[in-house]
């Protein structure tokens, strides 16, 4: 099954109208049938869900984590990956960050990108360009 | 085995240390048998004790018998039964007898009650029997007087050994100690250990002697310091504790010969009683007899004497005499020389003949006289007619004839020139006549011719000589009979001769008592004294000043060996007179003591102990103060002089009955020890407890003085009082803890529940003792629940630990509540299983208030972070409302505004700018699929399909996409064989794409037919793409306007004017901004009189209501039947309430205070800012209104009522 698929991206939003949108907008910019775009609700399960991708052989390019989300907000998710994966690329959204906590992740050079509500496509694009290059082409 | 045996014989031991044995009948105790058998109705009651073989009856009552072999005995058995009396009903049918049947008078005994008696070690010496012959039973209570009655029997016992015990036993002063103050201690110098009371090592087994008393104690307290206060008098209550803290103790300490004597109480500890032992110090009764033998002594010694100066005497006489014989041997040799010479020596040896004492006579060879002297003639009463020529033999006493005749016959036939002779004569009034001499021999012609004897009279001599003699042998029967005595003896007996202190006689013992050999004794006089040890010398010698004067003394001293050795010793010594009065011999006894002063000097300690730990007294019978210790004093307050002579009831406080003091003097008078707590008055009306023994002392039967031992318990009454006050304290605590409590017994049965565990008291009160089985059958409820708990307690039991569980309880009101439930062991000393509690604790609240505190902090801290970002946007995109905000409100009120705008707008807006984006798009797609690939049937299709299910799976995963695209090829290619697998591959997507599910088998069918199949899927999924992405757009444009809205209600117009406001009017314009809401979804009953008018702000009335309204819609979103909105208002002469219910579910109590709160939201997401309930409560309190929340299962209603102005 997953011979098709050889990379993958997860997103992690609890606004399911938000990760909706992401979902497509990713599709629309990747446009690679080679790439498993995950979503995830929930950031524990994602966290799991991370280690299940990894162990069946798929190459992650990279997360995309809201700030803002119960039980493990989008900092302390990307506290948890950077543990296991220091290399995976993370990229954080929000509208509404907790600064301090932010900033304590770029200064130690865990965050990739952070991409701020509202956002456009052209914004997630610029963003997911320089991720997915040497692994596709980008249309 | 062994050890059962050492077991009996330490029984067997102790059984006879109270000489009971085959002792005779003893009223007291034939009484007691006869009551015994009286309170049973029995015929027959024995006190009877067992020994090695047989049961030996004290006292029998119904039948004469003294023993019975152990092996018939049922009281054998009964010694055994540990502490229970062996109860026989049927003896017959009983499987604990298996002899054959016993009979007593010829008859079965059938019935048997053995009560034992058990010494205060409890060790069983005998018992309290009844015996009856037809098999029956025993009431309780007549069981119990007879258990009573065996311990008197046993009291009887001790007291009959304490009063037949006279011998200072070390023992038994242990023993009396131990069991008056059990907890003692006695130090060296160094803290070492010397000595332990036994209930300390019973109660600290490790304690060892010539340990330091620190490696088993925490001393509270400097040891030198309170030694130091000791010696100057000042005592004081000390505490100190075992090392592993188990048990503190309260002490005092006293110094007593170097030794520290730390005399202990444990802290809340009972206080045993002294037993009556009559503790006398040694007679020394055997000392009489050696003084007897002295005397004996001194008698022969007087003999002796008297016969020494018969001796000198004699002596002088033998002297006499001697120098007499000599005078007449040279006479003799004179003679010899001149004898047969001349004439004139003739005459002048006639005259020396008859002038000489001696018995000179001639005999010739047959022994015939031929001449005597005067002195011969006059010794032996005869004329010289009557004696010449007749032989000498007729003169030879018959006890010296046979012996005359040996010496005649060697006369003739050995022809000696002389013979000294030896025999005796007898005179002629028969008197015998001892003589000594010698016999001159003269021969002729070798023939022995005469011979001249010359003897001289020695009876008087020889009587005495045999006098001495037999004196002499006396005397040294008697001194050796006084050696044997003395060296059979351990005691020193010595005698100097005075005035000189000769040593005169010392027996053996000396060297073992001083270690000092006998030459020294008999060669030095001094050496005695040398001996003393140098701090009694002194004493020594003032004591024994007045020898001289009484004749004797008596001393005790300390005495140093060669060898170092320390010993105590008692000296009598007696100065024997002669008859003159003048003492001629200091005689006297020396006897090693050092154990007895050893003794002694612990006694003193001991009772130094017990005067310094225990508050003593004695009274005579009457009750009249004849002793009191300081302690005493210092309690009572009273000096010694106001005690002594003053009935005891002095101390009296009027706190107990006349009937407890009536009993007290009838145990007491009964010669029965009496013990109890009392409560006494001292000098100065203080009150204070005291633990009491009072040991009667008795004599012939009546008691005559009575000893009080007391302990000063008033703090530990206090601390009962003060116990029991903890007690309800706590219990007052556990029953209005505000948490399920519960306490279980091992076997998981409720021993302790609080009201807040069941609230009712009669169900509370059933269930002690019961379990949660109980519980559920009381209750009619499945038992579900008790054996969910059961295996949580069993888990526990296994896992030894603390287990906790969430739980689930359903109110009365069919509220639930969420419980966190904790069970936790608690073991005792030795590591079982005492019981097990358990508690709940309500977390629903917990959870909601730490979320509230964890929201409240997250969202101040979005303030901060976000503050200047909102002034940014939100000025731009709502210039009005921000102006009007920072215009009007203070910076507070814009922070808490901007934390729900944050995020609540970025969210929504970011769907809408890019969800519109993603519909705009999509519509592009579809419509290059409409022009050119798609039917119009195939369009309306998708339009129609995609309209009825907006919501559901608006995305899935990838993973599973794919699975269910396998699951669709698999389906497909089985079905359509004529498509290629990559076109089966591509055409399966798809349908997953599109949401179409295999079990659509008529829509499958219809789509592979269609020439267009994947344009038509690829419709089907962009027109359901679409729609979902407008319904996002919906939905957040809606959570857009609502939070505007909340920016709109937020708006505290200080400008605003108050005005007669039309209620219906206000409140119909909040309904029309929610139409989108209502309109269909709600139903809305409006019942408003057209008339009422508030008089106040238009625009926060409008505020008001929205809110309100909005926090019923929000609350009514979840409710699955009909949503139902009912605005009613009515209006009195001084009053307008407006009322507006809903029938969402109902807000918890707990919670219902909370709603006013800012930043409270029961639900996150959509609008909830947690600010719309805060903004009610200030409108209210700015139209001085009032609201009121009612919230029930059916409906929850805000009623707010206006004052008319």
């Amino acid at each position: 099954m997953t011979d098709e698929f050889k990379y993958a991206v997860v997103c992690v939003d609890d606004d399911s109208a938000i990760l909706q949108i992401l979902n497509f907008q990713l599709s629309k910019i990747i446009n690679d049938d080679t790439v498993l775009i995950e979503c995830f609700l929930n950031p524990q399960i994602a966290l799991t869900a991370i280690d299940e991708l990894f162990e069946s052989g798929l190459k992650l390019i990279f997360v995309i984590v809201d700030f803002q989300m119960p039980y493990l907000n989008g900092a302390e998710l990307i506290l948890s990956i950077k543990e296991k994966y220091p290399q995976l690329p993370c990229i954080m959204l929000s509208g509404q960050a907790n600064q301090t906590q932010v900033d304590n992740l770029k200064d130690n050079n865990l965050l990739t990108a952070y991409l701020e509500k509202p956002w456009t496509e052209s914004d997630l694009k610029k963003i997911i360009d320089i991720q997915t290059q040497g692994y596709l082409s980008v249309k | 085995m062994h050890k059962l045996m050492e077991k009996e014989e330490k029984r067997i031991d102790v059984l006879k240390s109270y000489a009971i044995l085959d002792s005779g009948p003893e009223d007291e105790f034939d009484e007691i048998t006869a009551l015994a058998a009286e309170i049973a109705d029995a015929p027959i009651a024995l006190i009877s004790f067992i020994d090695e073989k047989r049961q030996w009856v004290k006292s029998s009552f119904g039948i004469e018998i003294s023993e019975i072999p152990r092996e018939n005995s049922f009281c054998s058995i009964a010694i055994n039964s540990i502490e229970k009396p062996l109860i026989i009903n049927d003896a017959l049918n009983d499987p604990r007898i298996v002899n054959t049947p016993y009979q007593l008078n010829n008859e079965l005994v059938a019935f048997y009650i053995g009560i034992p008696l058990f010494d205060s070690n409890k060790i069983a010496l005998g018992t309290l029997s009844i015996v009856d012959f037809k098999s029956r039973e025993i009431s309780s209570k007549d069981l119990k007087s007879l258990q009573t009655i065996a311990k008197g029997v046993m009291r009887l016992l001790e007291l009959r050994k304490a009063k037949e015990n006279s011998i200072l036993e070390l023992e038994k002063i242990n023993k009396a100690l131990d069991i008056n103050n059990p907890f003692y201690l006695i130090l060296n110098s160094n803290f070492e250990i010397k000595a332990i009371g036994k209930s300390f090592i019973k109660a600290n087994p490790s304690i060892a002697i010539q340990k330091k008393i620190t490696e088993f104690f925490n001393l509270e307290f400097d040891i030198n310091a309170a030694i130091e206060s000791s010696i100057a008098g000042k005592s004081r209550v000390l505490f100190f504790s075992s090392t592993n803290k188990d048990q503190r103790y309260k002490c005092s300490i006293s110094n007593i010969n170097n030794d520290i004597i730390i005399t202990a109480q444990p802290i809340l500890n009972e206080i045993l009683p002294i037993k009556n032992y009559n503790i006398t110090l040694n007679d020394f009764s055997q000392h009489d007899s050696i003084i007897e033998y002295l005397f004996l002594q001194q008698s022969a010694q007087k003999s002796l004497n008297e016969s020494r100066s018969l001796m000198d005497t004699v002596t002088q006489r033998n002297s006499e005499l001697e120098e007499q014989k000599k005078q007449i041997e040279r006479n003799q040799e004179l003679l010899r020389a001149n004898l047969l010479n001349t004439e004139n020596a003739k005459e002048k040896y006639s005259n020396i003949v008859h002038a000489t004492n001696d018995l000179i006579s001639t005999i010739d060879k047959n022994g015939t006289i031929l001449f005597v002297n005067d002195s011969w003639l006059k010794k032996m009463g005869y004329r010289e007619d009557e004696v010449v020529g007749n032989s000498i033999f007729k003169h030879v006493h018959p006890d010296s004839q046979e012996h005359c005749a040996v010496f005649f016959q060697d006369l003739m036939s050995t022809s000696p020139e002389q013979l000294e002779v030896n025999y005796s004569l007898i005179n002629r009034h028969g008197e015998k006549i001892e003589i000594e001499g010698t016999i001159i021999c003269k021969y002729e012609q070798n023939q022995f011719f005469e011979g001249n004897s010359f003897l001289t009279d020695v009876t008087e001599i020889n009587n005495l000589r045999r006098i001495e003699e037999e004196k002499a042998k006396e005397i040294l029967k008697s001194k050796e009979k006084l050696e044997t005595v003395m060296d059979s003896l351990k005691e020193t007996v010595w005698g100097v001769r005075l005035p000189d202190y000769k040593s005169e006689f010392i027996s053996n013992s000396a060297i073992d008592l001083y270690g000092i050999p006998l030459e020294r004794w008999i060669n030095n006089p001094n050496t005695w004294l040398e001996a003393i040890h140098p701090d009694d010398l002194e004493r020594v010698e003032s004591e024994s000043a007045s020898l001289f004067s009484d004749g004797f003394t008596e001393l005790e001293y300390r005495i140093v060996t060669p060898k170092n050795e320390v010993k105590w010793i008692q000296t009598r010594t007696k100065i024997v007179k002669n008859a003159d009065g003048i003492p001629y011999l200091m005689t006297g006894i020396a006897a090693d003591i050092t154990k007895r002063k050893k003794l002694e000097l612990e006694l003193i300690d001991y009772k130094k102990g017990i005067d310094s730990a225990a508050i003593v007294s004695i009274t005579d019978e009457k009750g009249i103060i004849i002793y009191a210790n300081d302690k005493f004093c210092e309690i009572s307050k009273y000096s010694v002089e106001e005690l002594i002579g003053q009935n005891h009831n002095i101390l009296n406080s009027g706190y107990h009955s006349k009937e407890f003091f009536q009993e007290m003097w009838q145990t007491i008078s009964s010669g029965n020890i009496w013990k109890g707590e009392v409560k006494n008055k001292a000098k100065d009306g203080s009150e204070y407890y005291v633990e009491s023994s009072i040991i009667p002392f008795m004599k012939e039967g009546k008691a005559y003085q009575y000893l009080s031992i007391r302990y000063d318990s008033t703090e530990k009454v206090l601390n009962k009082l003060e116990l029991e006050t903890q007690k309800q304290f706590y219990e007052f605590i556990l029953n209005n803890l505000p948490a399920d409590l519960a306490v279980f017994s091992p076997d998981h049965k409720y021993l302790f529940i609080n009201p807040a565990g069941i609230k009712n008291n009669e169900i509370r009160n059933f269930m002690i003792g019961k379990d949660d089985f109980d519980y559920c059958q009381l209750k009619g409820i499945d038992t579900k629940l008790a054996v969910e708990r059961r295996t949580k307690f069993n888990e526990l039991i296994r896992e030894k630990k603390f287990i906790e569980w969430e739980d689930v309880n359903i109110l009365e009101n069919g509220a639930k509540q969420n419980i966190l439930r904790k069970i936790g062991p608690i073991y005792d000393e030795y590591g079982d299983l005492k019981m097990v509690i358990g508690y709940g604790i309500e977390i629903t609240e917990r959870k909601t208030a730490e979320e509230n505190v964890i929201k409240a902090k997250k969202e101040v801290e979005a303030i901060n972070s976000n503050l200047k970002k909102l002034v940014s946007e939100e000025t731009q995109k709502n210039l009005q409302l921000s102006k009007s905000l920072t215009e009007n409100e203070k910076m507070a009120t814009v922070g808490e505004l901007a934390s729900g705008i944050a995020h609540d707008l970025n969210t929504p807006l970011s769907s809408i700018r890019n969800g519109s984006e993603a519909a705009h798009f999509t519509v592009n797609s579809i419509l290059q699929e409409l022009i050119w690939k798609c039917t119009r049937e195939q369009l309306n299709f998708a339009i129609q399909r995609a309209s009825t299910d907006i919501e559901s799976s608006i995305f899935t995963s990838g993973l599973e996409l794919m699975r269910l695209s396998k699951n669709f090829s698999v389906y497909l290619s089985a079905k359509f064989t004529n498509y290629s697998e990559i076109e089966i591959k591509e055409i399966s997507s798809a349908f997953v794409r599109a949401r179409i599910e295999i079990n659509e088998e008529e829509l499958i069918d219809q789509i592979m037919n269609a020439s267009n199949s994947l344009n038509f899927l690829k419709l089907i999924e962009n027109i359901q793409t679409y729609q979902s992405f407008v319904h996002s757009i919906e939905i957040s444009a809606n959570r857009a306007l609502n939070v505007v809205n909340d920016l709109r209600l937020n708006i505290k117009n200080q400008n605003s004017i108050k005005s007669h406001v039309n209620l219906k009017e206000n409140i119909s314009s909040v309904l029309n901004v929610f139409n989108f809401e209502l309109e269909e979804k709600v139903k809305v009953d409006i019942k408003i009189a057209d008339s009422i008018v508030i008089y106040g702000y238009d625009i926060k009335l409008f505020q008001l209501w929205s809110n309100i309204i909005k926090n019923a819609l929000e609350a009514m979103e979840s409710n699955k039947g009909e949503k139902l909105l009912k605005i009613s208002a009515s209006e009195t002469k001084d009053t307008i309430s407006v009322s507006i219910k809903n029938n969402g579910p109902a807000i918890p109590i707990e919670n219902q205070h909370k709603i006013f709160e800012k930043f409270y939201s029961t639900k996150r997401g959509l609008s909830s800012s947690g600010l719309g309930m805060s903004i009610v409560k200030n409108i209210i309190t700015d139209h001085g209104a009032k609201i009121l929340l009612e919230s029930t299962d059916l409906f929850t209603t805000f009623t707010i009522n206006f004052k008319k102005a």
